[in-house]
Parts: structure tokens; C-alpha cells; sequence
């Protein structure tokens, strides 16, 4: 008996059989692994294949792209949601709307965005701070790219190494680029991180971080143009880049990117920075001959982006196919019982499409007897007549904005890079705004046709500068719904601000309860949002990593 | 070991010497091993194998004082004579008991340096549910154990001495007849044959459990046979259950919606509000809004009022319960074998069905080896809903009915505009099944061999497996068209699918002991009277975790259907393993009957601390003082018989652990210590991401330190007499700290790090507990005793690692935080505000003393006049704790002649608040009763919707607020049982046969306005990720919490 004891007792060492250490680190499997689950799994996941991330959990989803791309295009009014969850209810919430009667209608709950989610913005309120969740998702894809870079080196591979250690290079830059560039463009400040696991206090401003974000852009373009494509380069992006995103769709081109289409996938984004971060009437021409710059070698038709997509076992893609970005939260499969749903279309979104614009008849239902408004009394701009037809109402050659498994699996399109689309239109809007206006309009003639609008060419049209501007705002939202970058826009021209200083939005339609039942839909209110401009940093942050001596602020202070 | 001892010796000239015999009161046999103490000096004898004994005595009157464990001390005169006989008797006061929990050798109460609580099974109340841990709820002193769930198969939330741990629970750990019981859950044993249950509440007691034992021991013993020709006992009863609502929790009768004016309710568009004929889904009503809106529109013609608590309770559930015992013995070996079944359903949906069966036999094999067997099997059936619908019901608009159907005939799952976040309950009971089969086995051994009369050898080995198979099938939806015209649907896939999950679980526990006992008297003939017990023991223990899932999407629409018809599946697995073991030394020594002492240690290894290395020890003391034993107490003994102060030290710990929710069950995770990657596939290969919640590998064992003291008392105010015969206290005062309590702590995010385990919390508890067991009356055709438990507990969060709180956000709950120096179950939050010239910290006033005319005092709360809004602070403060300041049990029970039984248990639980975020959701959308209440605002006296919803929107929508932080204490009738024997009254063909009645919660006292004060939810905080049982840190939280159920039980128990 004593000696088998003995030997019980022996064996405590036990190792877990459900993860590997990292230690797989030093392996060359385990850093094509980690390559891809780092973006894909650490920032970008969602629904069942999530990583857990205790602090973002409130029950509505997790992730870069269901609840930070949610963030904003609520803010950018494309799309509501009336209910608490991650604080939506007043992060979407306008200060208040003159109606066509010219009555005003104050915000019912709280006092106003900036206040409310200024007061959420502390440890107690959990996944509610919605402060908190681009700055976790951000900071996690940048440490997982650190980490691969520290281990890159060290790591021996089969095969021609050379490559495939700078493809993994170009990809860490890449991403530490794209987290530089999404903390740059919402936050007042940031800190500048190389280490893995670890951070400073030295916070720098939000221009900094976009420098950073340049730098490290910089970097993968130096790496990607010593790149051709050949066995291991195509092998090792086969590898690390999830298989339900290499294949693509009429609308967008997946895969493998070669380093060109790769480097104009980064041009893009840098292009993208300029434009979101500066209010339209600070941008010199100077600024805009730099956009054009990077646009011309941005990303071109049907050439390969970064997308995701859903697939029928959800364990098996990043993105969940009910709710794994704003469109599939929004979408429905009928007109009945929207009332139910927790996303929802914008009036202020259908307004701005165009008469005979296909796109509207494809996506957008009409609720017809199910409109609701003042959804639980929290706000007038909570109510709609419309909803988000889930994969579309079957138009040949028309984009669709989303499906949800209602109507197919695996054909959900999902940018988490920028577009096509997003290129041309920004490189229009330099134009116009050079001078150039019907060479931009041309530019914007060629997004609608290539999205099936089916509207007609405008540019050499005659229209004033003024005329394709709002043109451009307008295609804008409309060609990208759903790609993240609503509020950018609703921010630097000035739509955010507070109507006292010039910012809201006119001419807007709003239903507002009736007195005896019913709405009144008004097509000439003024919303005054008066939205931050930008994030203060997380408190989070904050408390556990105090700002050093001679930091940035890392408050946002409207003036 | 050497211990000497300077008694001086003396011999005195005239002594002579008296002899006797000592036999038993009940059959007059011979008891050997009888202590014979002449009265004040330290000469005596112990009787020989046949009762003889002989001791010497001084010429003059001399008493004697014969004792032995169990039996009555008796003290004699001699008077003139040299040979004294007696007989004692058994000692049934409780003091006389005979413990193993918490010392590892039998001892008797008397005894005891520590505080060990036992109970016989004749003491248990005979519930419906025949649970074991719901026959605890207010029989251990001290211990807050709390039915804080109705649902059939939930467990009772126990918490023996305050909050030790932040993490792992304060579940205590099992034992069943001294092996542990880690993979099933204590309330699946079967209460029928239970013989005894004994209970230590914290590390003082615990130290020999080490790593394990922070938390107390709850030990099970399980019936024996008895010798004797073979006994059957069979019993039945039937309960009928229903649903407990004692602050009449209603949605309100009357509605503020748009109407037309003849009081129609109005859709959107200004028609009458209906359902569509096509789909069944009501359209989209408004409400009412602004400071004039009353609720004061009847329900009527297109909307008629639906009692959602009506149509989610079942009226009436039934249980069942069914058992057989047949038992018996020889000389040598003794056997036991019983069979039960508990069919329980629930009072909103589904049942669980437990069969037990267990077997306990032991025989003497050769002489002084002994080997006993016990095996229990459990297979349960539950097919209770999880979540039990209460939100939803509580939630939709009271004009939809859930048992509305679509053209088809398929009731709705939405209802459409019938709430934003109201689903139909009845639909998922309809179209969604839940069935979680589990086979338990518990089988031990025993073998213990008594080599002489010095060494006792005992080996135990058990094995506990779990064998859970969790099914859940939703069925095809795709043709109901309101969830159709919705997209809206139950389920992974409105084509249906199956969510399997199938896991086993296993401990083991191997236990090796070796006593040593010396009686310095009687072993040696040395005049020393000192025993000494020393005790060594080894404890080995493994715990493994085996877990897949599989998910089936995807179903046709005919049935049967089974997952391999799906069109989409995943599998997924999980495993967990654990191993501790640990040595124990402890040495007690005992002078006479007068002085006791004991000292030791354990030293623990463990694959989740130290490294797997280095093993952590923890010390341990105790000693008691029998102080009516010494002379001086003579003049007291008539009435105060027994006084024993005691005192203990001891440290125990709790091993690091993670529980969370998967699949139809809750997984351990002993892998803290681990640094891993997080890892899954996509379709086209493996990837690996940091964890964003770290583990550390330098996690070490959350330590525990208690001291506690205490006397116990035994008075006979009234020795012989019929009132007040006897009655016995028991008092214990105990403090606690908790030191390297592991929690997860947060990191800066910019780190790329959220969390990282560490041990970053020190608590702290104290408290006083005491049963108080007073024999009103006693004569052999009347007796009553009446039996008090109280416990006043506190606990708090002394420190963290980094001096910062800890928020416990929870969506939808009240705010907890846990803040150095504040008690656990702190809420933080908005006070009302309560007069016009309250201040804020910095001395501001919060209404605005310019415009005082705008408000006035409504209920005690400043309302504003003109917007009918309640007015709350805009800062945050310390609410209160929902900790009770005590838990009282009182039981009073009755018997007359031999066949008469009556008896009834009162709980009291005072000052306790619970947090009532059932009612704040409630407010929000007016779906609360108190809507229908008219209150006097400006002159005004109407049901003001708008002053009603300030409650949830003032200063913070759905914010922490004091308004919803209620008094939850309460007066309890937990049991009121009446038993009797027919068999002994009148002539039968049985020994026994006993009708029996039985009331649960049959009232209840309390200002509590939910359904049930005593239910809560227990949540950790922090959504999904950490969905234990038994987490601390959140009580007092009602949020859709299950509440209990009232029963009526009727029975009967055979006796052949």
C-alpha cells in the first residue's frame, strides 16, 4: 500500500491538453498559427469562435466588427440601436431635432452624448464603456503583432525562409499599422507599444499614433516590395489568412493579394487617415494632392482585399453569420416584428439615396404597418419605417449588403480592410474638392455602376462644386454601408458638431409621434447630434497605467 | 515523543478498596472500558471485559465518578459500602456525541477543542425533494444556507462561515463516510439513507482537510445495518407545489398606451392595434408620454389583460418520492441496502427525475481487520428548462397571450410589438427540449485493521464519477410564419438544431491513517492519568474532466430526427485534470477528563500551486478546558452539568480554480498556472492568439487563518423535574482572514492583456454562531424541544495586490464593487433624494434652492412638480450590504407517547437587503404593478407614468439606485411535519406505520415586494465567461430570479 502511494504521488506535473504553451512559439507551425489568430481570432472574431474578452461582454456580441463597426455607423446614423448594451442608446442618441413644425424635441434620457458616455467611461460600468472596446480590440491585434515579430526570427522554416519570414514581417507591420491607424483616428491619444505584453504611460497625441501608423505602413511596404509572388509566398498567406476569406464574391475580390495589391491595400488606408482625420475645411490642396497620390496606387477594381467571411459551421470562420457586423445585426429575413430586432435602419440613411437608385430596392424592406417609433421613449431618431432586407430582394447586378444565414452561407461580404469603392471615392472627392469636379464625378459614376445602382452618369452633368459634394456625401454612405467609416465622415464635415457651431443635419427626416396614435413624418427637421469628436483614452488605461510626466492629454475637450 | 509528569505519589495508611460492577441501563450486559475516578484525586480504574473494576479508596466517604463516552456520568456516594454496582445509561444529551469531521479520530463532543456541528437524520425535515442540502437550510448554526432557486435540480447556495474565496465559491467540501464527494453535487444524494451529518465551518476545524478545507467540510454518513434479523422500511409520498409570489409581483391591470377615445389601443399608424391575420404578430403600440401621461387605460375588446405569472406557473407541480431500505446484521457483519425515487416537476416547466441506490456493507474478516463497502449509484432525468422564461414573461405587454397560435396552430415566438425584449416562454417550452441525464457512482472502501491496542491502521479509497449527457433539440422552424415574417427564431438556425454535450467526470481519493494511542494509566499502570492520540495520516486526491460538444444544425421538418440528419455540424472537446496530495501529523494530548490539547500540521502538494513543487504547509492547535469537571464546580454540577471552554487555530486553503460556463454544463479550469495560447481551426487550419486573460505561473494556494473559541454549556435548571430538564449551548466566536485569494486581475488593455490570474485579494470574516437545545418538557408521554441556530456573519475585502477596487458590472444587475476596507455585497450607486435642502459631497446643493417651487416631497422622495420626476443625486455612494445581519432558525418539536410526532421550523433572516433589478427593468417600460398606484403630484392625485419611469432613467438609466435596494429580511415557516404511527396504536402486521404531513414554506413574512426574498442569482459579475455555482461575491441580486415553491406533502413509512 505504501509504496503505491508512494508512487501516486509522484506525477503532479500535469500539463494542459486543451491549449499548447507558448513555447509552439519557437515552432515554425506555431507561428503561421499565431499569424492568423492574432488578427483574425484575437481582433476580429465573433460569435461562437470569439476570444473571451471579460471586459467586452454584454451579451450583444463581441468584436471589432459587430460592435465597433456598429459604433460607427450609429454614430454616422446609418443604422440605431435604442437599447443599453455597450451604451448605445446614448452614443447614438442626438441632443435634440426642431421639427417641420418648429418645435423642439429634447433627448428624453440623459444629458446628452458626450456626457453620458464621458460618465460611462470608468471601470464600474464594464462592457457599457463603449470607450473601452476599439481601444482592447486595437491594442490586442497590436500585441499579437509584436509578439510574432519578436519570435519571427528566431524560428526556423522549411523551405525559403527568406520569404516567408518577410511575408510574416509585412503582415505584423501591416496590422500594427491598422491598429495605429483605428486608435489614431477615434482617440485623443494613445501610447506607442513595440513590446510584447506590456505598455507606458507615455501617451502621445492622436496625430502621433497616425505617424506611427504611417511608420509601420512604411515598414510592410519596404518589406512587401522585395516580394514576388511565388510558392512561398502564396503558400504562407494560403496560411495565415482564415480559408473563408480566399474566396471572393461579385463585388469582392479575396485571396491571396500579390505584395502590389497588398501595398495598395495600405496606400488606401493611408489615404484613408488623411481624409477621416481632418475637418474638410483644414485639408489644403496640398493634403488632397497627397490623397490622390495614394489613391493612384490604392486599391483598383476586383483586386484582392481584406474581407471576412461567414460560413455555415460559425466555429470555422472569424465572423459569426447572425451577428458578425452591423449589416448582419441589422438584417432580417421578413418584414414582420422588426420591433423585436436590436439594430435598425436609419431614416436618415434611406433619405440619402438617390430616386431609382437600385441598391434601395435591393436591400431596403418597408415596414409598412410594423414602423415603430420612440423606440421605449428613449428618442425620436429610435424609429423607422424601413428594414435591411437580408441577402437582398433577388436584383440581378445590384450589390447586396448583406446575408445572414437566412438566404445563404458563406457569401456575407465584409470589409476589415479598405475597398475599391472607398479608394475611388476618395480619390473623387480630392478632385472635386482641387477643382477637378467633373473628373471626380466621373470617378464617383464609376462606384455606382460598378455596384449595379443603376442611376445615371452625373459627371458632365453641369453641377456646381457645391452639388457634387453633396453627391459625394451621399454615394458616400450609400456605397459604403456597413464598412465602418460612416462616422469618419459625419465628423470632418462637421455633421457631429453641436448646431450652435455650425454642425447638425438639416433637412432630415424624423418620425415623431402623433398626438391620438400614430407619426408624423417629418422631412425637414434639423438633428443636432453634438457628438464627440473624439474618444477620451479608456479609464481602464488609465488606472492601471498612468499617464508619465509630459504625456499628451488623454481627455477630449470639445470647445 | 517523552512527556513527564511531577504527581507526587503518596500512599495513605487507612485506605481500603471498593469493587463493583458496571452494566448497561438498556439490556444490563457488562461495559467494559468504564473510567472510575475517585472524586478529587487523581486514583481511579477502568473496568475490565467484564464490567468488574476495583479501586482504592480513602477510609473516610469518598464518591466515585464512572464515565465513559456516551453514557451518562454518574457520580456515586460510597458511603460505608466496598462494593458499589451500577448501571449507566446513554447519554442523549447532545454534548455526548460522537464526532469524526474535522479530527479524524472518533471523539466525543466532550472532548473537542473545536466547534463540530452534527446532525442525526431524525432531525432532518422529510422535504419533497428529499435533498440533502435543502434539509440543511437552517439546521446548521452559523452557516448562511439559502434556497436561492425553485428550479427542480438547483442547488442551495451554502456559505458556512462568511466569503473565503472570490473565485472557486464557498462551496465546502464533501465527504460521504469519509471520502470525497468532488463530481456530484450534494443535492443529487438521497436524504432516505442518510444516518448523520456532520459539519465544520472553517480552517480552525479544517486544517486536516489542508488545500481543501477553507471552506468547511460537510460529512455525509450513510445508514448501516444493525444487528439483528432483517428490517424493511418503506415509505411513499406525494407533495403538491406551488409557486411563491408573497409580494404579489404583477404586471399592472391598467395601460398608458395611445388609445383612441373610446379607449381602443392604437397601432402606429392610427389603427386599432391588432394581430395580422397571417402571422399572428401584434402590431407596434406607443406609449404614452411626458409628465400628464396616467396609466388609466382598462384593457379591453382589442387588448384584452393577460396574468403572465399566471399563464408561466404551473398552478400546482407535483413531487413524488418512493423508498425502500432493507438492512440487518450479524455479530460480525452488517448490511444495508436502499432504493429511492424523487420525480419533482416544476412549477414553470419540465422535471427532474432522481433514482438512488445505494448498498453499505461491512464485516469483520478476521479479528480486528475490518472491511466495509459502500456504493451509491444516482441516475437523474432533468428536463427543466434553464433561464425559466421569467424574464420574458415579466417583459412582454400584458394584451399579448403566450398561448396565442399562428393560422398553422404554432404558438409565437415573438410577438411582435408586444415588447422589445419579450420572447414567448411557452414557445420554447413547445418547440425547444431539454433533457440532462446523469449517472453518478460513488463507491468506497474501507479497510481498517486495529494491530493492537496501540495502533489503528485505516485505509479508504473512493471513487466519484459523473457521467453527464446534456441533449438539447430545437425543432424546425422554418414553417411558422411569424417566425418567418420575424427572421427571429429559437435556437442556432431557424431550420433547428441539436446541442449535445457529453461529460464525465471523475475523482478519486485515496486516504491512509495510522493512529496511536496511549493511556499513560492504563497501557503503563503509571499514575499518570494522560492519553495520548497521535495521528498520521496521508491523503491523496485526483480529479479529471472530460468534455465534448457537438453541435447539429440545420433539421428537416418531419420527426424523429437525430443530429446525423443535420446539414451542418461541429464537435468540440475539453479536459481537465487535477491532482493534490498532502500528510497530516497531529498529536492530542489529554489530562483526565479535565484538559485536552492537540497540535499538528499538513503539508499539501498540488498541480495548480507552487509550481507543482513546492508544497504549502499549514499549522494547527486546539485545546478545551473542562471546567465543571474540577472540584471547586461541585456546588454548580445540579444545575450547570457540563461547562467546556475551547479554542483552536487553524490555517486551511482553497486551490486555485476557474469555473465557467459550456454547453449544459459548468467546467473546472486547473490550469491558472499555465501560460497558454488560445487556439481553434478555421477551415483551413489551426490558429493561435494570445490569451487576452493571462494565467501566471507563479499562482500559490488562497491560504485561510481562523481562530475561533467557544464554550459549551449544559444546564439542568430543573434536574428530574419535567420543564427544563436540560438545556444545551453551544457558542462559538471565530475571525478569519483570507490571504492570497485568487482573482483575475485587470490589466492596462493597451498591454494587450486584460486580465492576469494572481493571488490578489486579502478578506476578511468574523462572527458568532450558537445552537441553543432546551427540553421544554419531557416526561415519557409529552415532551418538547425546542432547538435555536443563529449566525451573525460579515465579511470583507481587506486588500488587493495594487490597492485598487474591484467593479463587478453586470448587464442588467445592480453595481457591485468590491473596495478595500468595505464588506462583500457593497452596492454602489444613486440615493433618492430625500429633502429640498440635501447637499452633494462638496457641499452643493442638489436642487437648485432658486427654484424650490418646482418641487415637493412625494413618498419621502423630491419629485419634480412640473416633470413628475423622482429626483436621485447625481454622485454615486455606498448604498448598503446585502449581507443579513443574522440568520435564526428556531425548531420546536412535539412528541406525544410513542406515536404522535409534531414539529415545525421557523427561519428568520434580519436585515438583509437584496437588490431588486427585476423590479427596476420592470419600471423601465411600465410593466411594474406599481404603475396602477395614483400618487398626489401638484395637487394631482393619478398613477403618473413619467414619475414611475424616473425611477429607472433618473441620474442613470437602469443605474444602481437605493429605491430598488429593499429590506428582503424575512420570517420563514420552513417546515410544519405531524407525524403518526398507526402501528402503535392500533393492532397491525407492521412495527411501523406512519402517516406523515408535511408543509414547506407554507408562510412567509417579509416587506420584500418580489416573488420570493429568498431567491437570488447568485451571479459573478461579468457576463458569460463565469457561470459557477456558488459565487460569493454578487448575493443579493434578484434579477428574474426562480422562486421558491410552497408544498403540501402527505406520506407514509412501513416498517416490517
Amino acid at each position: 500500500m505504501g509504496v503505491g502511494l508512494f508512487i501516486q504521488s509522484c506525477h503532479i506535473g500535469v500539463t494542459d491538453p486543451n491549449q499548447p504553451t507558448t513555447d509552439v512559439l519557437n515552432s515554425a507551425v506555431g507561428i503561421l498559427a499565431f499569424a492568423k489568430g492574432g488578427p483574425y481570432n484575437g481582433a476580429f472574431s465573433s460569435g461562437t469562435s470569439a476570444s473571451y474578452y471579460p471586459t467586452l461582454d454584454d451579451a450583444l456580441g463581441e468584436g471589432e466588427l459587430s460592435i465597433v463597426q456598429a459604433f460607427y455607423e450609429s454614430m454616422g446614423d446609418l443604422i440605431f440601436c435604442p437599447y443599453g448594451n455597450s451604451d448605445f442608446k446614448f452614443l447614438d442618441n442626438p441632443t435634440s431635432w426642431v421639427l417641420d413644425d418648429g418645435s423642439t424635441v429634447l433627448n428624453p434620457i440623459g444629458q446628452g452624448q458626450p456626457h453620458e458616455i464621458k460618465l460611462r467611461n470608468d471601470r464600474a460600468y464594464g462592457a457599457t464603456n463603449s470607450m473601452l472596446h476599439e481601444w482592447t480590440y486595437m491594442y490586442v491585434l497590436n500585441n499579437n503583432a509584436n509578439q510574432l515579430l519578436a519570435d519571427i526570427d528566431g524560428t526556423t522554416f522549411t523551405g525559403d525562409q527568406t520569404t516567408i519570414k518577410a511575408v510574416l514581417k509585412a503582415w505584423a507591420y501591416w496590422w500594427k499599422g491598422y491598429a495605429y491607424s483605428k486608435i489614431g483616428s477615434l482617440y485623443i491619444a494613445g501610447v506607442i507599444d513595440d513590446m510584447p505584453n506590456q505598455t507606458n504611460g507615455n501617451y502621445v497625441t492622436n496625430a502621433a499614433i497616425l505617424t506611427e501608423a504611417t511608420k509601420n505602413f512604411n515598414a510592410a511596404i519596404t518589406v512587401l516590395q522585395t516580394l514576388s509572388v511565388n510558392d512561398a509566398y502564396t503558400n504562407t498567406l494560403q496560411t495565415i489568412i482564415p480559408g473563408t476569406s480566399l474566396s471572393g464574391s461579385a463585388y469582392m475580390n479575396a485571396g491571396v493579394p500579390t505584395p502590389t495589391e497588398w501595398i495598395h491595400s495600405i496606400n488606401t488606408m493611408m489615404a484613408r487617415n488623411i481624409v477621416a482625420n481632418s475637418r474638410v475645411a483644414d485639408l489644403q490642396a496640398s493634403d488632397w494632392n497627397n490623397v490622390l497620390t495614394l489613391t493612384n496606387g490604392g486599391l483598383k477594381q476586383k483586386e484582392v482585399a481584406f474581407v471576412v467571411r461567414s460560413f455555415g459551421d460559425d466555429t470555422k470562420s472569424p465572423v459569426g453569420k447572425d451577428d458578425g457586423t452591423p449589416g448582419l445585426l441589422c438584417a432580417i429575413g421578413g418584414s414582420g416584428g422588426y420591433g423585436s430586432s436590436t439594430f435598425f435602419i436609419s431614416e436618415r440613411f434611406v433619405q440619402d439615396f438617390r430616386s431609382g437608385d437600385k441598391r434601395l430596392a435591393q436591400n431596403i424592406g418597408d415596414l409598412g404597418s410594423s414602423a415603430f417609433i420612440n423606440a421605449r421613449s428613449r428618442g425620436i431618431s429610435f424609429g423607422t419605417r424601413w428594414y435591411l432586407i437580408d441577402g437582398g430582394s433577388g436584383m440581378a447586378g445590384t450589390l447586396v449588403y448583406t446575408h445572414s444565414s437566412q438566404t445563404g452561407v458563406g457569401v456575407d461580404d465584409t470589409y476589415i480592410g479598405p475597398s475599391y469603392e472607398e479608394n475611388v471615392l476618395m480619390a473623387a472627392e480630392a478632385k472635386i474638392r482641387t477643382g477637378d469636379t467633373n473628373g471626380g464625378l466621373a470617378l464617383l459614376d464609376q462606384v455606382r455602376t460598378w455596384q449595379g445602382s443603376g442611376l445615371a452618369a452625373i459627371s458632365g452633368t453641369g453641377l456646381t462644386q457645391i452639388q457634387a459634394l453633396e453627391e459625394l456625401r451621399s454615394e458616400r454612405r450609400v456605397a459604403l454601408f456597413g464598412r465602418g467609416i460612416a462616422f469618419y465622415d459625419a465628423r470632418r464635415l462637421g455633421i457631429l458638431d453641436d448646431v450652435s457651431k455650425g454642425g447638425g443635419r438639416t433637412n432630415a427626416v424624423v418620425l415623431s409621434p402623433k398626438v391620438g396614435g400614430g407619426f408624423i413624418t417629418n422631412i425637414k427637421a434639423t438633428i443636432n447630434y453634438n457628438y464627440l469628436s473624439y474618444f477620451d483614452v479608456p479609464a481602464t488605461d488609465v488606472v492601471f497605467n498612468a499617464p508619465a510626466t509630459g504625456s499628451a492629454p488623454i481627455v477630449f475637450n470639445p470647445h | 515523543m517523552c512527556f513527564s509528569f511531577g504527581f507526587a505519589l503518596s500512599v495513605w495508611a487507612q485506605d481500603r478498596v471498593v469493587t463493583g460492577k458496571v452494566t448497561s441501563a438498556e439490556d444490563g450486559s457488562a461495559l467494559p472500558g468504564v473510567n472510575v475516578i475517585v472524586k478529587g484525586t487523581t486514583r481511579g480504574s477502568v473496568t475490565d471485559s467484564n464490567g468488574q473494576y476495583s479501586v482504592t479508596v480513602s477510609a473516610s466517604g469518598a464518591n466515585l465518578v464512572f464515565s465513559f463516552i456516551g453514557l451518562t456520568t454518574q457520580e456515586i456516594e460510597i458511603g460505608e459500602r466496598s462494593v458499589v454496582d451500577i448501571q449507566l445509561g446513554l447519554d442523549i444529551k447532545q454534548l455526548s456525541e460522537v464526532v469524526v469531521t474535522g479530527v479524524g479520530v472518533a471523539t466525543d463532543k466532550k472532548r473537542l477543542g473545536i466547534s463540530v456541528e452534527s446532525i442525526s437524520s431524525d432531525k432532518l425535515p422529510t422535504i419533497p425533494t428529499s435533498s440533502i442540502d435543502q434539509a440543511l437550510v437552517g439546521k446548521i448554526a452559523g452557516a448562511q444556507i439559502f434556497s436561492t432557486s425553485g428550479a427542480p435540480g438547483s442547488q442551495v447556495s451554502i456559505q458556512l462561515r462568511g466569503i473565503n474565496t472570490l473565485s472557486g465559491g464557498t462551496q465546502p467540501l464533501i465527504m460521504v463516510d469519509g471520502i470525497e464527494m468532488a463530481s456530484t453535487t450534494l443535492n443529487q444524494l438521497d436524504l432516505n439513507n442518510v444516518d448523520k451529518i456532520e459539519v465544520v465551518q472553517g480552517a480552525a476545524a479544517a486544517t486536516i482537510y489542508g488545500a481543501q478545507g477553507a471552506n468547511g467540510v460537510i460529512q455525509i454518513f450513510t445508514k448501516k445495518g444493525k444487528e439483528g434479523p432483517a428490517q424493511v422500511q418503506v415509505s411513499s409520498r406525494v407533495s403538491f407545489d406551488t409557486p411563491l409570489n408573497v409580494g404579489n409581483l404583477h404586471q399592472p391591470y391598467n395601460n398608458s398606451f395611445q388609445t383612441d377615445t373610446n379607449g381602443n389601443v392604437l397601432d402606429n399608424n392610427s389603427a386599432l392595434l391588432s394581430q395580422d391575420p397571417s402571422t399572428s404578430l401584434w402590431g407596434q403600440p406607443s406609449w404614452l408620454t411626458g409628465p400628464n401621461a396616467t396609466n388609466t387605460n382598462k384593457y379591453s375588446n382589442n387588448t384584452q389583460y393577460y396574468d403572465h405569472v399566471k399563464q408561466l406557473f404551473q398552478k400546482t407541480a407535483r413531487t413524488e418520492n418512493y423508498s425502500a431500505t432493507i438492512s440487518g446484521g450479524t455479530a460480525k457483519t452488517d448490511y444495508s441496502l436502499s432504493v429511492s425515487k424523487n420525480i419533482q416537476e416544476s412549477i414553470i416547466y419540465g422535471s427532474n427525475t432522481r433514482n438512488n441506490l445505494t448498498l453499505n456493507v461491512g464485516s469483520e474478516i478476521f479479528k480486528n481487520f475490518k472491511f466495509r463497502f459502500i456504493n451509491q449509484v444516482i441516475y437523474t432525468d432533468n428536463t427543466v428548462v434553464p433561464g425559466s422564461g421569467i424574464s420574458s414573461a415579466l417583459y412582454t405587454y400584458p394584451f399579448a397571450s403566450f398561448k396565442s397560435e399562428d393560422p398553422g396552430g404554432n404558438f409565437l415566438f415573438k410577438l411582435g410589438g408586444a415588447g422589445a425584449n419579450s420572447t414567448n416562454p411557452l414557445y420554447q417550452f413547445r418547440y425547444q427540449h431539454y433533457d440532462t441525464k446523469t449517472i453518478d457512482i460513488i463507491p468506497t472502501i474501507n479497510l481498517s485493521y486495529k494491530v493492537n491496542k496501540f495502533i489503528d491502521l485505516d485505509y479508504k479509497f473512493g471513487i466519484n464519477f459523473s457521467s453527464i449527457n446534456y441533449n438539447r433539440y430545437t425543432e424546425n422552424q422554418s414553417l411558422f410564419p411569424s417566425v418567418q415574417s420575424t427572421g427571429i427564431y429559437l435556437g442556432q438556425s431557424i431550420n433547428g438544431d441539436i446541442s449535445e454535450s457529453a461529460t464525465r467526470k471523475t475523482n478519486q481519493n485515496s486516504l491512509a491513517t495510522a493512529v496511536l494511542h496511549f493511556d499513560f494509566a492504563k497501557d503503563f499502570g503509571w499514575n499518570l492519568p494522560i492519553i495520548s492520540t497521535t495521528q498520521f495520516k496521508f491523503d491523496w486526491r485526483k480529479y479529471r474532466t472530460d468534455y465534448q460538444t457537438m453541435n447539429f444544425v440545420g433539421l428537416p421538418t418531419y420527426t424523429p430526427v437525430n443530429g446525423g440528419q443535420a446539414s451542418v455540424n461541429n464537435a468540440s472537446e475539453y479536459s481537465d485534470e487535477f491532482i493534490t496530495y498532502g500528510y497530516l501529523f497531529n498529536e492530542k494530548l489529554e489530562y483526565k477528563n479535565l484538559i485536552g490539547v492537540s497540535g499538528g500540521s499538513r503539508s499539501d502538494y498540488s498541480s495548480v500551486f507552487g509550481q507543482a513543487k513546492t508544497p504549502f504547509t499549514f499549522p494547527r492547535f486546539d485545546g478545551y478546558l473542562r471546567v465543571s469537571e474540577f472540584g471547586f464546580w461541585n456546588s454548580l454540577r445540579g444545575v450547570i452539568s457540563d461547562f467546556k471552554l475551547r479554542g483552536a487555530y487553524g490555517q486551511a486553503g482553497i486551490q486555485p480554480v476557474n469555473y465557467f460556463g459550456a454547453t449544459g454544463v459548468t467546467l473546472p479550469n486547473h490550469y491558472l498556472r499555465l501560460v497558454t495560447l488560445n487556439s481553434g481551426a478555421y477551415t483551413n487550419g489551426n490558429y493561435l492568439n494570445i490569451n487576452s486573460v493571462s494565467s501566471n505561473t507563479k499562482l500559490n494556494v488562497e491560504n485561510s487563518i481562523e481562530k475561533e473559541y467557544g464554550f459549551d454549556l449544559g444546564l439542568t435548571p430543573n434536574s428530574g423535574g419535567n420543564f427544563f430538564s436540560y438545556i444545551g449551548l453551544n457558542f462559538t466566536a471565530w475571525q478569519r482572514q483570507g490571504k492570497n485569494v485568487v482573482w483575475p486581475q485587470a490589466l492596462a488593455p493597451s498591454s494587450g492583456l486584460s486580465q492576469i490570474y494572481t493571488n490578489y485579494v486579502g478578506l476578511s470574516s468574523n462572527g458568532i454562531q450558537f445552537t441553543l437545545d432546551a427540553q421544554i418538557y419531557d416526561t415519557p408521554t409529552f415532551g418538547w424541544e425546542l432547538v435555536t441556530t443563529f449566525g451573525h456573519t460579515l465579511s470583507k475585502l481587506d486588500n488587493t495586490l495594487d490597492g485598487k477596487s474591484i467593479p463587478l458590472p453586470y448587464s442588467g444587475g445592480g453595481t457591485y464593487t468590491l473596495t478595500p476596507g468595505q464588506p462583500i455585497g457593497t452596492l454602489y450607486g444613486y440615493k433618492a433624494i430625500t429633502n429640498l435642502s440635501q447637499k452633494d459631497p462638496s457641499g452643493n446643493f442638489y436642487i437648485d434652492q432658486t427654484k424650490l417651487a418646482n418641487y415637493e416631497i412625494v413618498n419621502g422622495i423630491v419629485v419634480n412638480t412640473a416633470t413628475r420626476g423622482a429626483q436621485f443625486t447625481s454622485d454615486k455612494y455606498n448604498l448598503g450590504n446585502t449581507q443579513p445581519m443574522f440568520n435564526a432558525s428556531f425548531t420546536n418539536t412535539f412528541h406525544y407517547k410513542n406515536y404522535l410526532n409534531f414539529s415545525f421550523q421557523v427561519d428568520w433572516i434580519y436585515k438583509q437587503v437584496t437588490y431588486n433589478s427585476t423590479k427596476e427593468w420592470m419600471y423601465s417600460e411600465g410593466l411594474h404593478g406599481d404603475y396602477d398606484k395614483a400618487v398626489k403630484i401638484g395637487g394631482e392625485t393619478k398613477p403618473f407614468t413619467a414619475y414611475y419611469k424616473s425611477f429607472y432613467d433618473a441620474s442613470e438609466s437602469n443605474g444602481t439606485k437605493d429605491y430598488f435596494l429593499e429590506s428582503s429580511s424575512f420570517v420563514r415557516l420552513r417546515n410544519v411535519n405531524v407525524a403518526f404511527d398507526l402501528a402503535k396504536v392500533f393492532k397491525m402486521p407492521f412495527k411501523k406505520c406512519q402517516i406523515i404531513l408535511t408543509g414547506r414554506n407554507l408562510l412567509t413574512i417579509t416587506k420584500y415586494t418580489g416573488f420570493d426574498p429568498e431567491a437570488n442569482v447568485n451571479t459573478s459579475g461579468g457576463g458569460t465567461g463565469s457561470a459557477a455555482g456558488q459565487i460569493a461575491t454578487q448575493r443579493g441580486l434578484d434579477l428574474w430570479a426562480f422562486p421558491n415553491f410552497k408544498s403540501y406533502q402527505v406520506g407514509i413509512n412501513f416498517g416490517l
